[in-house]
């Protein structure tokens, strides 16, 4: 048997083995391979899709602790009560006074990134249960940006106020909130803040208020912030820390402040001898959002002038 | 394909593949007769032949994007249909299956056969010989004398250097021939 006889042979049983065109069931079978590949290509990019949604919206929630976590630890006045000072403590201008900004952009990105997150998670998930956390999610977010701006979390509820030292009002009532003080010098305000909102918050301090002239005299100005040992009275103030309030929580507080020259008032051109403080700010922390609070105290803070070198 | 053989080639013009769907699964679906033809040759099986063509296809439409060239659709097709065969065959070697007799020989007569009964038992000799061939061997062989494909076309289809296609073809045929000179004596 040689070469040709063998090719010869064997393209004749080759040509034997061609069976002819496709059958027709064969492009059915194969479109519809191809269909369902790609359905189910198009569900794992989905699904790819979902997964890095959800990595993003973890990576954002952990954001969000991490900063929780990476803030100064603050005192609790529920759990320990402050110790008693070893010697009389006198607020000096600085104490607690909160200088810095804090624009929560990390907070925003955070809460932007996992809104976005979850919104695709909402979009495109397929189980209820997990559109049904999402949205969960998008609320809770939308809740913590609501409270970025407000600061109407602490205020006066019940407690003391009262300021050292202690003057009687025009009439001779001793009963009022008078401070009578002779030039600048300071005197101190006890007021009971309370943190009247759902959550926890950290009381940072107040607000720095630089001094103010008018007609080259100093305005009356708060400038520090202390804690107090005991209720109610100056001489158990101590230096102040950050403390955390939880719900209907209080805290006494001592103001420090300066009584400027001669109790000028704001309007100079007022022919008014006193001045007074209505209202106190307060500055602090809450879901990581620093805020600063405007307490209306329930009764004003009268400065009157002690008439010594003053027009 | 692409070879020689006019029944096999089928002309898809010369415009760019890209990674459309729908144009990369008209022309899959384009290639189905020829790739169904080809597959059954080597595989001596119609039936596993659309599993090798519907397997083909689907590589193909995975792999779609790593097409560069939309000119050379036919070749990169034809490449992962041979390789599909070559899988199977190499399974079927792993799991043995019963080659049913040989089909289609009543209405053809090869030439040179001296009668009816001499053809019969010259392609079942034929049949059992190419059996014992290797995968590798049995392919380069339907290319070279089914498809008429050049040595070096078929280097390209296959994916090896044109000395290693000779090479093939040379002990291809050579075992073809001890094995039919052997059934020969025993008969």
């Amino acid at each position: 048997m040689n070469d040709d006889v063998v090719e010869r042979d064997l393209r004749a049983f080759l040509a034997a083995r061609d069976p002819g065109p496709a059958p027709a069931a064969l492009a059915v079978r194969v479109r519809s391979r191809l269909e369902t590949d790609r359905a189910s290509r198009r569900l794992m990019a989905t699904g790819r899709l979902a997964g890095r949604t959800a990595a993003l919206a973890a990576f954002a929630a952990v954001l969000i602790l991490a900063i929780i976590v990476a803030r100064p630890v603050a005192f609790s006045p529920g759990s320990s009560p402050l110790p008693a000072p070893a010697q009389p403590y006198s607020i000096q201008p600085g104490d607690g006074v909160v200088t810095a900004d804090h624009v929560p952009v990390a907070q925003t990105i955070a809460a932007l990134l996992a809104f976005a997150a979850l919104f695709v998670v909402v979009r495109i998930a397929t189980d209820r249960r997990v559109r049904i956390g999402a949205a969960l999610g998008i609320a809770l977010i939308a809740l913590g940006t609501a409270s970025i701006g407000t600061s109407d979390a602490v205020g006066f509820g019940t407690g003391v106020l009262s300021v050292e030292p202690g003057g009687s009002g025009p009439t001779g009532d001793s009963s009022g909130v008078y401070v009578h003080v002779t030039g600048d010098r300071p005197f101190t305000i006890i007021v009971t803040i309370t943190n009247v909102s759902r959550l926890p918050l950290t009381i940072e301090g107040i607000p720095e208020q630089g001094s103010q002239t008018v007609n080259g005299r100093t305005q009356p100005r708060l400038v520090g912030l202390g804690s107090l040992s005991l209720c109610c009275t100056a001489t158990a103030v101590q230096a102040f820390r950050p403390t955390i309030l939880q719900p209907d929580g209080s805290i006494d507080l001592a103001i420090g402040g300066l009584a400027g020259d001669c109790a000028v008032p704001p309007d100079a051109s007022a022919a008014q001898t006193y001045s007074s403080f209505e209202h106190v700010s307060i500055v602090y922390e809450q879901l990581t959002i620093w805020h600063t609070a405007v307490v209306s105290l329930p009764s004003a803070i009268v400065l009157s002038e002690s008439g010594v070198d003053c027009p | 394909m692409d070879g020689s053989n006019g029944a096999h080639a089928i002309v898809l013009g010369r415009e760019r593949v890209t990674a459309d769907p729908a144009s990369v699964g008209a022309r899959i679906e384009a290639q189905l007769d020829p790739a169904f033809r080809l597959a059954t040759v080597i595989l001596g099986s119609a039936m596993e032949a659309e599993d090798a063509v519907a397997d083909a296809a689907l590589a193909a439409w995975r792999a779609r994007r790593s097409l560069r060239d939309g000119e050379r659709f036919e070749a990169w097709f034809g490449r992962i249909l041979v390789n599909v065969c070559r899988d199977r065959l190499r399974a079927r070697r792993r799991h043995p299956v019963t080659q049913l007799p040989v089909a289609g020989l009543e209405g053809e007569r090869p030439d040179g056969a001296a009668d009816f009964r001499d053809a019969v038992n010259a392609r079942e000799a034929m049949g059992r010989a190419f059996e014992t061939l290797e995968p590798d061997e049995r392919i380069v062989l339907v290319l070279r004398f089914w498809l008429d494909l050049s040595v070096e076309v078929i280097a390209d289809r296959v994916g090896v250097p044109a000395g290693t296609i000779k090479s093939r073809l040379h002990h291809a045929t050579t075992r073809l021939r001890t094995a039919l000179t052997v059934m020969e004596t025993d008969r």
